[in-house]
C-alpha cells in the first residue's frame, strides 16, 4: 500500500506539475534569452544519469564533464600532453606506482573539502565491480588500482602491472564528494567543478548554476539549462527561434541551411571499413581492391559532409602515435576490378557473398553512405549484400566465436585516450576484443613493445604498427576523421573542439 | 453489472498477461543491453558481470518468474540507465501524455460533434464537400512531416509559437493540433456518415411530423444515435493517440509516455519499457471498461452481459 501511495503521491504532483504550467500564462516561449547570463543548450537526448562513474558516456559527460565534476589531470588538445587540474603534479614514485600531489583549497559542492580521502574515494568507487561504473569498464577492465593515502594531499596510486601511461589512463576518473555511495549508482552526484547540479525535471531539463567557491577562474553564465530534443531540425530551430543558446549534433543539412549560426569541428570518430578473417578477404589483392573500390573524394560533401578529413590512421592526428607519413588510398576502380578478376583467376572465391553491415543511425546519411559503398565494392567485382542492423547485434556480430561466412562491417572509432594504446590493442592485437579474427605475430609485438615504452619511443612504435595495420596488412579500409555541426546562438562566444562530442566546457562559453 | 465488471476484469487480466509474456520476450530478443552500455572492448568476464548484477544470465523462464512475482508485489524493478525505480520514470511521465491525450480528444470531439452533424444536414452541399474534404486531409497527413513543417513555419517564420518543450498554454498549440487532426479528421467523416443515416430515418421524420425544433431534431435526437459509432471510433483512437504521442512527444520534446517508452527501446532499458507498457495496457483495459459504460447509457437496448 506504501508503494501505491507514493506513486499515487507523484503521480498527482506530477498532474499539478502540468497544469501550473499550462496555467501559468505568460511563461515566454523565450525564456532563456529573457535572463540575461543563463545559457541554455540544447542536447540530443537526456542524459541516462549524472553518476560521476558514467562521465565517460557522451551523454552524461556533456552535462557533467569539467562543469560538474573534475579530473585529477587533463590532456591538453593542442599538445596532447597532460595538464593539471585537481592534481598540481605528480611523480614516478617506483615501477608501479604514481604520487599525485593534489590541488590545496578547493571544496565540493557539499562545501566538504577535496584531499587525499576524497581523492582516494572517488577512485575506488569508480574501480568498485558491485556497481556499474562505465570509468571502470572503459579504461580499466581487466586492472586493479591501489590507491593509499601518503598525507592530506597526496595519493600514491599503484598499478598490477607496469604502466607507463598511467596518468593518463587517470585522467578518466573524476573525483566526487563522500557522500556519493560506494556501493549504489545515483541519479546525480557532485563534485568540485565551476557548476553546481541545482534541479533535474525529468524528461525537461536539467539546471546548474554557477559555483560561488570554484577554486579556478569563474565563468560567464549564472545558470545553465539543459533541454533534449531528438530532431536535429527542432534544435536548429531553437538557436534560431533564440529559445536555445547553443544546439549540439546538428545534422549537416541543418547545418548547411543556417551556415550563419552553425560551426564545425572534428568530431574524434574515424570511419573505417573492417572485416572478419574470411575469404576473400584473406587474400591481400581482395583487401587492397576494397581500398581502390571506394570514391572517398566523391562521397565527401554530397553524402557526408565536406569537412571530413581522409584518415591516414583510425585515431586522430591529436592521438600519440599517429602517423603522419601513411598514404591515402587513391580512388582507382580499375585497378580494383583487375585485382579482383586477378584473385577469380586464381580460384579467390571472390563471388561468395559478403553481408556489408552497417548500424541504424550509426552517422547523419549512414543508409545512403552503405548504399554508396556497396554499389562501389559490387561494381569492382564483389559481391557484397548490405544489412542494416541495431547497435547491439552489431556488436553481437563484432565478437568471438566468428562466424565462416564473410562480412564487412562500418565502424566508427574515437580515441578520447589520448594515446593509441586506447585503439590498438583492442582493434589490431591478436588477443584484443575487436580484431575480429585478425592474426599477426609481428604485429602484436608491435604493440606489446610499444605499450611498455614512454616519450618519443613510444610513438615511434605507435607509428610503426599503424604502417603494419595499414600498409604491410591492408587490414581496414580507412576513410574518415569525421565532424560534427553545433548551432551556436548570437548571444555566446563559443569554439567547439574534438572533445565537444563528448563534453561541453560550459566555462569556454563567453556571453556577449 | 459486478459480473459483468469482473468477467471484463479476467478477460484484461488474460490479455495483459499475454502482453506482459511478449513484452517481456520481446524486448530480450533485440539484443542484450550490456553490449550497448559496455564498451566494444568490453570482456566476457565483464559482460558476464553486467548480466549477474541486472539478472540477466538467468533462463528467461526464471526471470519472467522472478518479473511476475516482483509485480505482483509492485516492485517494477530498477532502471539500469536512470538509477531510478522505473515506476518512478513512468508516473513522471504519465501526466503529461494524459493531458495532451484528453486535451486532445475533448477538442477533437467537440469539431466532429459539431461539424459532422452540420455537414450531413445537407449532404452533397458545398459545405459538406469542404468539410469531407477537411476531414479527409487531417485524418491522412503525416504527423512527423506536418509537425516539422508547423515548427518551421509558426516558430521559425512568423514567431508565434516556441518550437518546442512545455509550459505555458503556447506550447501546446502545436502538439495538442497536430494530435489533434487525425482523430478529428476521422470522427468528423464517422459522426458524418452516422449523421446521414439517422437523419434519414422514421423517427427523425416523425419527430419532424410532430413539429419538433430542427436543432433539436438534429443535435439530440439524431446525434444521439449516431454517438454510438463515434464513440466506437473515439475509444479506438484514443488508443492509437499513445502511437501519436511518441512522434509528437519525440519532435516536440514532451516529457510525455511515447517518449519515455521510445528512449527504453534505444537504450534497451527492460524494466522501464515494461513498466510503461504494463501501465499502457492497464490505461486501455479502463478506457475499454468507460466505453462498455458509455455504450450503455447512450443505447438502453444496449446491456451488461
Amino acid at each position: 500500500m506504501d508503494a501505491i501511495k507514493t506513486w499515487l503521491r507523484r503521480f498527482v504532483n506530477g498532474a499539478a506539475l502540468v497544469v501550473v504550467s499550462f496555467a501559468v500564462f505568460g511563461v515566454s516561449a523565450f525564456q532563456s534569452s529573457a535572463q540575461e547570463s543563463q545559457v541554455t543548450i540544447a542536447l540530443v537526448v537526456e542524459p541516462e544519469n549524472l553518476d560521476p562513474c558514467d562521465a565517460p558516456s557522451d551523454r552524461v559527460g556533456k552535462v557533467l564533464l569539467g562543469n560538474i565534476v573534475e579530473r585529477l589531470l587533463d590532456r591538453d588538445l593542442s599538445t596532447g600532453q597532460l595538464k593539471p587540474e585537481l592534481a598540481t603534479s605528480w611523480e614516478l614514485v617506483d615501477d608501479r606506482t604514481w604520487r599525485f600531489h593534489l590541488r590545496e583549497g578547493v571544496e565540493f559542492h557539499d562545501g566538504t573539502p577535496f584531499n587525499a580521502e576524497a581523492a582516494k574515494y572517488s577512485i575506488d568507487r569508480s574501480m568498485n565491480e558491485n556497481i556499474a561504473c562505465q570509468i571502470r569498464e572503459k579504461f580499466f577492465s581487466d586492472r586493479s588500482l591501489e590507491v593509499t593515502v601518503v598525507d592530506d594531499m597526496t595519493i600514491d596510486v599503484a598499478t598490477d602491472i607496469d604502466d607507463p601511461i598511467l596518468p593518463l589512463l587517470l585522467s578518466a576518473h573524476v573525483m566526487h564528494p563522500l557522500s556519493v555511495p560506494l556501493d549504489e549508482n545515483v541519479r546525480a552526484g557532485g563534485g568540485t567543478g565551476p557548476y553546481r547540479f541545482v534541479d533535474w525535471r525529468a524528461g525537461r531539463e536539467i539546471v546548474l548554476e554557477r559555483n560561488p567557491d570554484y577554486w579556478g577562474d569563474a565563468p560567464d553564465a549564472d545558470r545553465v539549462v539543459f533541454v533534449w530534443r531528438p530532431e536535429s531540425t527542432v534544435r536548429t530551430a531553437m538557436v534560431v527561434n533564440g529559445e536555445a543558446d547553443l544546439a549540439t549534433d546538428i545534422s549537416f543539412q541543418d547545418a548547411q541551411s543556417h551556415q550563419e549560426i552553425s560551426a564545425s569541428f572534428p568530431n574524434a570518430e574515424t570511419t573505417r571499413i573492417v572485416y572478419y578473417a574470411r575469404p576473400p578477404m584473406t587474400d591481400p589483392r581482395v583487401r587492397a581492391a576494397i581500398n581502390y573500390a571506394i570514391d572517398r573524394e566523391g562521397l565527401r560533401g554530397t553524402i557526408l559532409a565536406p569537412g571530413v578529413e581522409f584518415a591516414k590512421a583510425l585515431v586522430r592526428p591529436s592521438v600519440n602515435g599517429h602517423n603522419p607519413n601513411l598514404a591515402i588510398w587513391p580512388y582507382k576502380p580499375d585497378v580494383a576490378r583487375a585485382l579482383i578478376a586477378d584473385a577469380a583467376a586464381d580460384g579467390v572465391a571472390v563471388d561468395r557473398e559478403i553481408e556489408f553491415i552497417g548500424r541504424q543511425g550509426h552517422f547523419p546519411n549512414v543508409d545512403e553512405f552503405m548504399e554508396a559503398v556497396t554499389a562501389m565494392l559490387n561494381d569492382a567485382g564483389l559481391n557484397v549484400r548490405l544489412r542494416m542492423v541495431e547497435g547491439p547485434q552489431r556488436s553481437q556480430m563484432m565478437r568471438p566465436p566468428y562466424p565462416e561466412e564473410p562480412r564487412l562491417f562500418v565502424d566508427q572509432h574515437d580515441n578520447t585516450l589520448g594515446d593509441a594504446v586506447a585503439t590498438l590493442f583492442h582493434k589490431g592485437h591478436s588477443k584484443g576484443r575487436s580484431s575480429l579474427g585478425n592474426d599477426d605475430p609481428y604485429l602484436d609485438f608491435l604493440i606489446d613493445y610499444a605499450t611498455q615504452q614512454t616519450g618519443t619511443e613510444r610513438t615511434w612504435a605507435w607509428q610503426r604498427a599503424f604502417e603494419r595495420l595499414n600498409l604491410a596488412l591492408v587490414r581496414e579500409a580507412l576513410l574518415y576523421h569525421m565532424v560534427g555541426f553545433v548551432a551556436i546562438g548570437p548571444r555566446i562566444d563559443f569554439v567547439p573542439t574534438e572533445r565537444t562530442r563528448s563534453e561541453i566546457r560550459l566555462a569556454d562559453i563567453k556571453l556577449k | 453489472m459486478a459480473e459483468f465488471l469482473g468477467r471484463r476484469a479476467l478477460h484484461s487480466a488474460i490479455a495483459m498477461l499475454s502482453l506482459i509474456l511478449f513484452v517481456f520476450v520481446i524486448v530480450r530478443l533485440s539484443g542484450n543491453p550490456a553490449l550497448l552500455y559496455l564498451p566494444e572492448s568490453a570482456s566476457d568476464e565483464l559482460i558476464r558481470e553486467f548480466n549477474e548484477r541486472y539478472g540477466l544470465n538467468e533462463p528467461i523462464l526464471v526471470q519472467f518468474g522472478r518479473y511476475l512475482w516482483d509485480i505482483a508485489h509492485l516492485d517494477f524493478g530498477m532502471s539500469i540507465r536512470r538509477h531510478i525505480p522505473a515506476i518512478e520514470a513512468v508516473v513522471l511521465a504519465y501526466p503529461w501524455t494524459l493531458f495532451l491525450s484528453g486535451i486532445t480528444l475533448v477538442l477533437s470531439m467537440l469539431i466532429a460533434m459539431t461539424f459532422g452533424p452540420l455537414a450531413a444536414y445537407r449532404p452533397g452541399s458545398v459545405f459538406d464537400r469542404s468539410v469531407t474534404v477537411l476531414a479527409l486531409f487531417a485524418a491522412s497527413t503525416p504527423g512527423f512531416w506536418l509537425a516539422i513543417t508547423a515548427i518551421l513555419v509558426f516558430a521559425i517564420e512568423l514567431g508565434w509559437l516556441p518550437t518546442s518543450g512545455v509550459g505555458g498554454p503556447r506550447y501546446w498549440v502545436m502538439p495538442v493540433a497536430i494530435m489533434m487532426l487525425e482523430i478529428t479528421g476521422t470522427t468528423t467523416q464517422v459522426v458524418r456518415g452516422s449523421m446521414v443515416t439517422s437523419l434519414a430515418s422514421p423517427y427523425v421524420k416523425a419527430a419532424r411530423a410532430k413539429g419538433m425544433p430542427e436543432r433539436r431534431v438534429v443535435f439530440v435526437h439524431a446525434l444521439r444515435n449516431s454517438l454510438i459509432a463515434a464513440v466506437t471510433v473515439a475509444g479506438d483512437q484514443t488508443r492509437g493517440l499513445i502511437n501519436g504521442a511518441v512522434v509528437v512527444e519525440t519532435i516536440f520534446g514532451w516529457p510525455g509516455i511515447g517518449k519515455l517508452m521510445i528512449d527504453a527501446i534505444v537504450q534497451r532499458d527492460f524494466a522501464v519499457l515494461q513498466a510503461a507498457v504494463l501501465t499502457t495496457a492497464f490505461a486501455i483495459f479502463l478506457l475499454n471498461l468507460i466505453i462498455d459504460i458509455i455504450y450503455a447509457v447512450l443505447d438502453p437496448r444496449i446491456r451488461f452481459r
